[in-house]
């Protein structure tokens, strides 16, 4: 019989295919040059020639709003793949072996969860260089232990199964075992992890940018234009609203994307992620 | 009109006369009023037109609270170059033997008068008598020697962070108690304008060393408390020397962010903004007649700095194409909202800087010009780095603008976002491996530093050094701006680096606050003649 | 159990001993230090270099690691190089801008999130239900500090009713410091009301398909009479955890809340510190955080083995 789709899982994907879809075409095509300053034209209001108007320097606010949707994903890429390529191997290296190797990973995971994202990023800004790539970097990073954590939960649960078991009796080396049933198992959860994460990547990113720690200049980032759109309220207080909805509408998609794959997959372990500062 | 109604007219106005002149109060005048039989809205209105009217009066509010930006770090401008440090405290808690006023004008302070031997080299200075520290120590020639001996002396723990401003003095006797003479190597014309500066105050010797955390110094303000990263209070010195301060008390409250400064001037939390974040932040205030929006003069040179040693920016052609394909009108519209004026060389127009001369004639925005020049030195497909602070809004916004210039040009910009303290220490110092980086010279008189090789932008010029040396030590004044004249043709010339506008010094108060002096050609935000009105 | 309380308590000092290495490395490896930031643009490298030795900058790391370390052990903080006052009444002054703003905030999501959980969790089939979680997902969307300054502009800048920031001390005037925070806390409050929500949800969503529930409600009891003699008590375990790691982050971790409503709390100071390169407050205020929740994880771990006969003996 075939299962009636979640209605949060049409929504969400609907968005976060929006965004999607916007990113990409902002690789081929956007209205206007994002980045070209034309001074005199700054300030303009909604017309035919620039939909939400110009900003601060007379740049398309829609064309940079587009471009900055590819910032986006692209934080919410790489974020993603940093806590999965270092957190999946932990948590399932703590599963398989238990003992001293799992007290210290899942310490130092319980350690990194409640210190604030926000905090790593502004060291690693300092350390570093304030810029997209430290601000993913410490984001991913934040995001390890969770995933370390909902691996290595399923792995406990696949590590006592009959045929798991049974395999380990006949000689089966242990990476095989990982790879052959412990990663299928912790897919669906993994992916509803993943996408949830997404969301509070992004919010991150714009509050890393608010501060200054995020996306610099020339890139279009919404939570710079948005840090930037509030010095000038006075003159132009739409853009202050159109980067605010755009991360609103896709944090909300990819949250409800992720409701709704939940549904869907029904796994139980995925675990939340601490909202950002 | 009768005779009666014509008596009664008189009586209101006599009335509402004693309550401007504060004679009875505003109550008093409404009961009075009524007896007159005038109604009470129309009483109220009354008043409300006399009261309001330009007539200036002082208001019973004695507190002022100022919003400002940057704080300080320690308390004493001797052990630290932090500018809120001098900001706040110089003229106000601390005085020195001159200070500027808010044109830039060398003006006498704890020195009431001083004369110049005909070499130069001597400045004998009087001091002003019965001058008391706020400890209730009194003032006299002893300390300023001890000040400036201890501001010269490398072993000094802190060490100053203005030595170099007494290098050029040899000595410093005390001839009595009200005079101090003061012996330099040979006559520099900046030195006495240095001595309007945080480094050079005079503080007592007793007390010199707790400074960091309690000032003590002459002015007319005495300090109270800070709080880091909250407030800074002073009352009023009401045994100081000079004409006492109207206020009793002053607040400088801490607020880094723009938006926070203006939301609070907005609710009336503050009575003014001393140092105004950015200047889009006063297009609100200015509509508002509950607030004064103050345009002082210009100061600072914001500049694109360019090191003059990295690769093809060694080639004056590349350095001239990047100043041409630099709008300044774009800069000044884009980031400051208009309140600066172009500059074409090292100088700013403003009575610091008196040899001031227009450069912005030499590399004008041409992007022909400068394709041309790029083509001429054989650049193409060039890419150049910007070593970009994340901590100041214009060299954000700058890069924004920069980018979109040099791309009209066919110039790539590679931006390298980095925080001051990492600028400081990989661009200012260190290995100082840098193309561009946009940066705002705050300092008045700081063209010396274009005859210091290493300094970062990595101009060595021998004639220029010396010229700039010859400048500094000529008495003659008509000569002198001869010389700089010069200099600043051979910088604009060379285009050493872009120098693209000098931001107009902003204030924002309530409306009735009155005697409010900008700080920013001036070195100290002064509140000693604040009053309310 | 004595054993086991003994060996936690090893391996906590052990990961207090291994944090402290860590965090001093991390720190140190800044670029830039304090004294060019004390000096500025117009210093000479000699006046750097003699200040540098002053301050003991120039010293192998590992001997101002001994001295750091030593000076905590024996309950020093240290004096901070930038203001040149000792850093603990610092840090101090801090947390009691950083700690109530921090319970505020967290009073005020409960308050949220509980009637709004426990009603979308009861009635996650109906429309109300949906609704709630719909409106909780919304919240989650937007940006703390976007929150945060509409809130200013509504309440304070148009209304007047608060505050736009900043923060007047408790022994000044306890009113003013507390109406102070309101805002800055409903904006958190909500924000982090709103996650809440969603724990509470699922929370007592779970536990209506537990046995004992199933069982109340087999022996005649409605739906709440269940999870009020039963349920809740079980819902409020995982409730509890989230909000203890919420409360944590949240002493340090409002940086960007205090930065829009200018509040002197414990984030800022550690942002000023790190930009200012005031590197012993940098350090003391992360070791002071990495150590309050290695602590705060022994305790719960402690107890929970205590209380739970099942962890005890299956590890």
């Amino acid at each position: 019989m075939r299962r009636r789709l979640p209605p949060s899982l049409l929504i969400g994907g609907a968005l976060v295919a929006l965004v999607v879809v916007v990113a990409l075409l902002s690789l081929v095509w956007t209205p206007a040059d994002p980045y070209n300053v034309v001074v005199p034209d700054r300030f303009q209001g909604t017309s035919l020639r620039h939909l939400l108007g110009t900003d601060q320097f007379g740049r398309d606010e829609l064309s940079r709003i587009m471009a900055a949707a590819r910032n986006t994903l692209e934080v919410g890429i790489v974020t993603i793949v940093i806590a999965f390529v270092i957190g999946v191997p932990v948590g399932a290296l703590a599963a398989y072996y238990r003992g001293p190797l799992e007290e210290v990973a899942m310490r130092g995971a319980d350690v990194l969860l409640a210190f604030p994202a926000i905090l790593l990023a502004m060291l690693f800004a300092a350390v570093f260089r304030p810029s997209t790539l430290t601000a993913m970097a410490a984001i991913g990073i934040a995001f390890v232990p969770v995933f370390a954590r909902v691996v290595r939960g399923a792995g406990l649960q696949v590590m006592e199964m009959d045929y798991v078991t049974a395999a380990r009796t006949f000689g089966s080396r242990g990476w095989w075992i990982l790879i052959r049933h412990l990663l299928p198992n912790v897919s669906s959860v993994l992916i509803v992890q993943a996408t949830i994460a997404f969301a509070v990547a992004i919010l991150a990113e714009a509050a890393l940018s608010y501060l200054g720690l995020g996306t610099p200049p020339p890139a279009a980032s919404w939570g710079r234009m948005l840090s930037e759109s509030q010095n000038y309220l006075y003159q132009a207080p739409l853009l202050a609203l159109w980067p605010g909805i755009a991360i609103a509408l896709s944090v909300l998609g990819f949250n409800l994307l992720g409701d709704g794959l939940r549904d869907l997959l029904d796994p139980k372990l995925v675990e939340r992620l601490p909202a950002p500062g | 009109m009768d005779e009666q109604e014509l008596r009664r007219d008189a009586e209101v106005v006599r009335q509402l006369e004693r309550l401007v002149s504060g004679r009875i109060t505003r109550r008093e005048a409404l009961r009075r009023l009524g007896i007159l039989g005038i109604s009470l809205p129309a009483a109220s209105s009354l008043i409300a037109a006399c009261t309001s009217s330009s007539t200036p009066q002082v208001s019973t509010k004695t507190k002022a609270i100022i919003g400002i930006v940057q704080e300080p770090t320690a308390l004493d401008p001797t052990a630290a170059a932090t500018a809120s440090i001098y900001v706040l405290l110089r003229d106000n808690v601390y005085e020195g033997l001159v200070r500027l006023d808010q044109n830039g004008k060398i003006v006498p302070q704890l020195a009431k008068s001083w004369d110049v031997s005909s070499d130069g080299t001597t400045f004998t200075f009087h001091l002003q008598p019965g001058v008391t520290f706020h400890d209730g120590s009194s003032f006299t020639a002893q300390d300023v020697k001890f000040s400036w001996d201890r501001a010269k002396d490398p072993t000094t723990k802190p060490v100053n962070p203005h030595a170099d401003y007494f290098q050029p003095v040899t000595s410093v006797t005390v001839v009595d108690d009200h005079t101090v003479k003061v012996v330099l190597s040979q006559y520099s014309d900046n030195w006495l304008f240095h001595m309007t500066a945080g480094a050079a105050i005079i503080v007592s010797p007793k007390t010199a060393a707790t400074n960091a955390t309690v000032p003590v110094g002459t002015g007319p303000f005495k300090f109270v408390t800070h709080n880091p990263q909250s407030n800074l209070t002073l009352t009023r010195n009401d045994s100081y020397w000079g004409s006492k301060a109207k206020l009793k008390d002053v607040e400088f409250r801490f607020i880094t962010d723009a938006n926070a400064m203006n939301n609070a001037m907005q609710a009336g939390d503050i009575d003014a903004i001393g140092q105004v974040g950015g200047p889009e932040q006063v297009q609100s205030f200015k509509s508002n007649q509950n607030f004064k929006v103050i345009t002082g003069p210009p100061a600072g040179k914001t500049m694109v700095s360019i090191n003059n040693t990295s690769g093809p920016l060694a080639d004056a052609r590349v350095r001239q194409a990047i100043y041409a394909a630099i709008d300044r009108k774009a800069w000044i519209d884009g980031i400051v909202s208009g309140y600066a004026v172009p500059i074409g060389s090292h100088a700013v127009p403003n009575a610091g800087e008196p040899y001031y001369v227009d450069e912005t004639g030499v590399n004008k925005f041409d992007v022909q010009k400068a394709k041309q020049l790029l083509a001429d030195a054989g650049q193409t497909n060039l890419t150049v780095r910007l070593a970009q602070i994340t901590d100041f809004p214009y060299a954000v916004r700058g890069t924004d603008v920069l980018n979109s210039e040099l791309k009209a040009i066919g110039v790539t910009l590679k931006v390298i976002p980095m925080q001051f303290s990492g600028w400081l220490a990989q661009v200012f110092l260190g290995s100082q491996d840098y193309d561009l980086t946009i940066i705002n010279h705050t300092e008045e008189r700081d063209i010396g530093n274009y005859a210091l090789p290493k300094y970062y932008w990595h101009v060595n010029n021998p004639a220029l050094a010396s010229q700039l040396k010859q400048a500094d030590a000529e008495t003659d004044a008509g000569k002198r701006k001869n010389l700089y004249t010069a200099i600043q043709k051979t910088l604009a010339d060379n285009a050493y680096n872009a120098w693209v506008f000098a931001g107009n010094v902003l204030g924002v108060t309530k409306h009735n606050l009155q005697g409010y002096s900008l700080q920013g050609v001036a070195p100290s935000l002064y509140v000693g003649d604040l009053y309310f009105s | 159990m004595a054993l086991l309380v003994t060996s936690r308590l090893a391996a906590l000092v052990a990961s207090l001993f291994a944090a402290s290495i860590l965090v001093f490395a991390v720190v140190n490896l800044l670029p830039g230090d304090v004294a060019t930031s004390l000096l500025g643009v117009n210093a000479t490298p000699e006046n750097i270099a003699i200040l540098r030795h002053q301050l003991g900058l120039d010293q192998p790391v590992w001997l101002r690691y001994l001295d750091w370390i030593g000076g905590l052990l024996h309950g020093d903080f240290g004096t901070s190089l930038l203001s040149r006052t000792p850093v603990a009444p610092l840090i101090l002054s801090k947390a009691t801008v950083s700690a109530p703003l921090a319970l505020l905030s967290a009073a005020i999501a409960l308050a949220v999130a509980i009637p709004a959980g426990v009603v979308a969790g009861v009635r996650y089939r109906s429309l109300s239900g949906a609704l709630i979680s719909a409106l909780s997902l919304g919240g989650i969307a937007i940006p703390g500090f976007w929150a945060g300054l509409l809130l200013a502009t509504v309440f304070a800048v148009q209304l007047r009713l608060l505050p736009a920031g900043g923060f007047i001390d408790w022994s000044e005037d306890p009113v003013a410091a507390f109406r102070s925070l309101v805002l800055p806390a409903t904006a958190l409050g909500l924000v982090q009301g709103a996650v809440l929500t969603r724990y509470v949800r699922s929370a007592v969503i779970d536990v209506q398909r537990e046995d004992f529930i199933r069982t109340a409600r087999a022996k005649g009891l409605t739906r709440w009479q269940a999870l009020r003699r039963h349920g809740f008590r079980n819902a409020a375990i995982p409730v509890i955890t989230v909000l203890g790691i919420q409360l944590t982050s949240l002493l340090v971790g409002a940086i960007v809340i205090e930065n829009v409503f200018f509040l002197p709390g414990l984030g800022r100071l550690l942002f000023q510190s790190v930009l200012n390169r005031d590197l012993i407050v940098v350090e003391d205020l992360v070791m002071l955080l990495t150590t309050v929740v290695l602590v705060v994880n022994f305790a719960t771990d402690i107890s929970y083995r205590l209380l739970d006969p099942r962890i005890r003996s299956s590890r």
